[in-house]
């Protein structure tokens, strides 16, 4: 039954992303509008799931703010992989004193969590989704770096790299052609489990105003805001909190479905 | 310098005073070994696990790891590789000494159809345009006995059989027409049939390149088979050289007399215990 969890982290991601797609051609309301004759309405009609304090439909709000974490997910993960990968391949490759190097840089970023490298940032050259995205996307480079290096590894004591080695193909070349396709997989793996700690991430960055200014009210901003009624319109605040954890929990699902599928041993190496 | 067989030719390859170490503590695995091999020759290496005969290989392709250190000297063609970086051997290896690998199953890449494979090792070394190496690749495939050879270059490895990958990895090392082969036990992983049409392969298709071939092996059988010359090698150095004939039939190492006597076992008498290397030739130091 581990497919079943496959499927619903499939099913949840695809989910995040036909809102965010959504989002981009038709909400039922202008997540923008404020309406004061509408304000703080329970879930129900015309208004699925509420309305805020400004009046502003809540679903609406949900479609739009999946296209924020979507954005910040990919572009964060893109950074992170783009940094770490060739890290961890060069490290795995080479061995010795770059391997020591690149495993060192890692543990030293390890050591700046993706929230205070945002707020560092952010103090530096100010608040916006770019810096949330750059912070998050440095702080989960050595996760990368790590498990490529740890794949690579592997990959390396198998024969049809030496076989491409022994045909006179250069270490660069062998890099890319024969080492990057074998640890795609892990790496699939990695992206997934790192995208759900981007959206994390960047909700906690949003809620704390770290990271999208209004207009476009990512779901994190949304909790912030929801927080003023805790205690008149409590539910308003479950509407994000929910679409938050199950977003998250449907990359982590993914993430391990794809693990488990791809190869149990692939746990050792990641 | 050379020291050929009297005949006055350059031998294709000559290993002089070989010595590989490995790691910080220096813990030397080939202790200055000399051989030479004739263009055309096919030489066997003979020696159980462990006795540095890979190693000796990887060492002549300069593929070692980069703990290991390489001293005395491997000449091909008169020109010196030991000390040579990546960059002045990689354009050798493929086209000047190719190696056929023992585990088929591990030698090609999983990702990658086996003929874009076969056609990467071409173009390293050759201009062509990308269709001609298409049907170069496939030509080739045919060559080394492969039925369909276009439906073959499309497939991945784990769509082959275990002699159809070997075929490929065949095929790959000549490509390139190169002069040196060197055959890391090619048939160890085979079953006994395909092992002997794998070696029919490799015989003829030796011939056909005009290639030397440095065979690999820790079986006798297999060696006499297919090489002229054996070196047999023991604990990182050569204990006995000469024919096959010579080799087989007037072992002069115990060690040898053992090999042999455990590779004939039709001369056992039906009822007799088998003999094994150790009797011929007894370590202490055996883990």
């Amino acid at each position: 039954m581990r497919r079943a969890g496959l499927w619903t982290g499939v099913f949840l991601v695809a989910l995040v992303i036909l809102a965010a797609l959504v989002s981009l051609v038709w909400t039922p309301y202008n997540p923008l509008q404020v309406q004061p004759s509408q304000t703080l309405r329970p879930a129900g009609w015309p208004h699925l799931l509420g309305t805020d304090g400004f009046g502003i439909d809540i679903l609406s709000r949900l479609l739009v703010g999946a296209r924020t974490t979507v954005y910040v997910g990919v572009v964060a993960v893109s950074l992170a992989a783009l940094g770490g990968v060739p890290l961890g391949i060069l490290a795995g490759m080479l061995g010795g004193w770059v391997s020591q190097v690149v495993l060192r840089v890692t543990d030293i970023l390890y050591a700046f969590p993706a929230l205070l490298l945002a707020i560092l940032l952010a103090a530096a050259v100010g608040a916006s989704t770019t810096t949330a995205m750059v912070a998050i996307g440095i702080a989960s480079i050595p996760a990368f770096a790590r498990v490529a290096r740890a794949a690579t590894l592997i990959v390396m004591t198998q024969d049809y790299i030496l076989a491409a080695r022994a045909s006179g193909t250069s270490r660069w070349t062998t890099s890319v052609r024969h080492v990057l396709p074998n640890i795609a997989a892990v790496l699939g793996v990695q992206a997934s489990v790192s995208f759900g700690i981007a959206i994390l991430a960047e909700a906690a960055l949003s809620y704390l105003g770290l990271a999208t200014p209004h207009p476009h009210p990512p779901w994190g901003r949304m909790l912030h805001d929801a927080q003023t009624y805790i205690f008149s319109a409590p539910v308003q605040a479950l509407w994000p909190g929910l679409a938050i954890a199950l977003s998250v929990l449907g990359l982590n699902l993914l993430g391990d479905g794809l693990r488990d599928h791809l190869d149990p041993r692939l746990r050792e190496a990641a | 310098m050379n020291r050929s067989g009297g005949d006055g030719t350059t031998p294709l390859l000559q290993v002089t005073d070989l010595r590989i170490e490995f790691g910080r503590s220096r813990r030397e695995v080939v202790h200055g070994i000399s051989f030479s091999l004739e263009p055309g020759e096919r030489l066997g290496l003979i020696g159980e696990s462990g006795s540095g005969k890979t190693v000796t290989a990887l060492a002549v392709m300069g593929l070692l790891a980069e703990n290991a250190s390489v001293t005395g000297s491997i000449r091909l063609a008169g020109r010196e590789l030991v000390g040579l970086g990546d960059k002045d051997l990689a354009p050798l290896r493929g086209a000047l000494m190719s190696m056929v690998f023992q585990e088929p199953m591990t030698a090609l890449d999983p990702t990658m159809p086996v003929g874009r494979q076969v056609a990467e090792v071409l173009l390293l070394h050759q201009h062509l345009p990308r269709g001609a190496a298409r049907g170069r690749v496939v030509d080739v495939l045919g060559e080394v006995g492969l039925e369909d050879p276009e439906r073959v270059a499309d497939a991945y490895p784990h769509a082959l059989s275990g002699g159809q990958r070997q075929r490929v990895v065949v095929a790959m090392a000549l490509i390139n027409r190169p002069d040196l082969v060197i055959c890391d036990e090619p048939t160890t992983a085979l079953d006994v049939t395909v092992q002997a049409r794998v070696l029919k392969l490799l015989d003829a298709e030796l011939d056909a390149v005009g290639a030397s071939c440095l065979f690999i092996s820790h079986d006798l059988a297999v060696v006499s088979q297919l090489c002229e010359r054996v070196l047999v090698m023991l604990d990182g150095a050569i204990v006995e050289q000469g024919s096959v004939a010579q080799v087989f039939t007037a072992p002069t190492h115990p060690y040898t007399r053992g090999l042999v006597a455990t590779a004939r076992l039709d001369a056992v008498a039906p009822g007799e215990r088998l003999p094994t290397v150790e009797d011929y030739y007894a370590r202490q130091d055996r883990t």
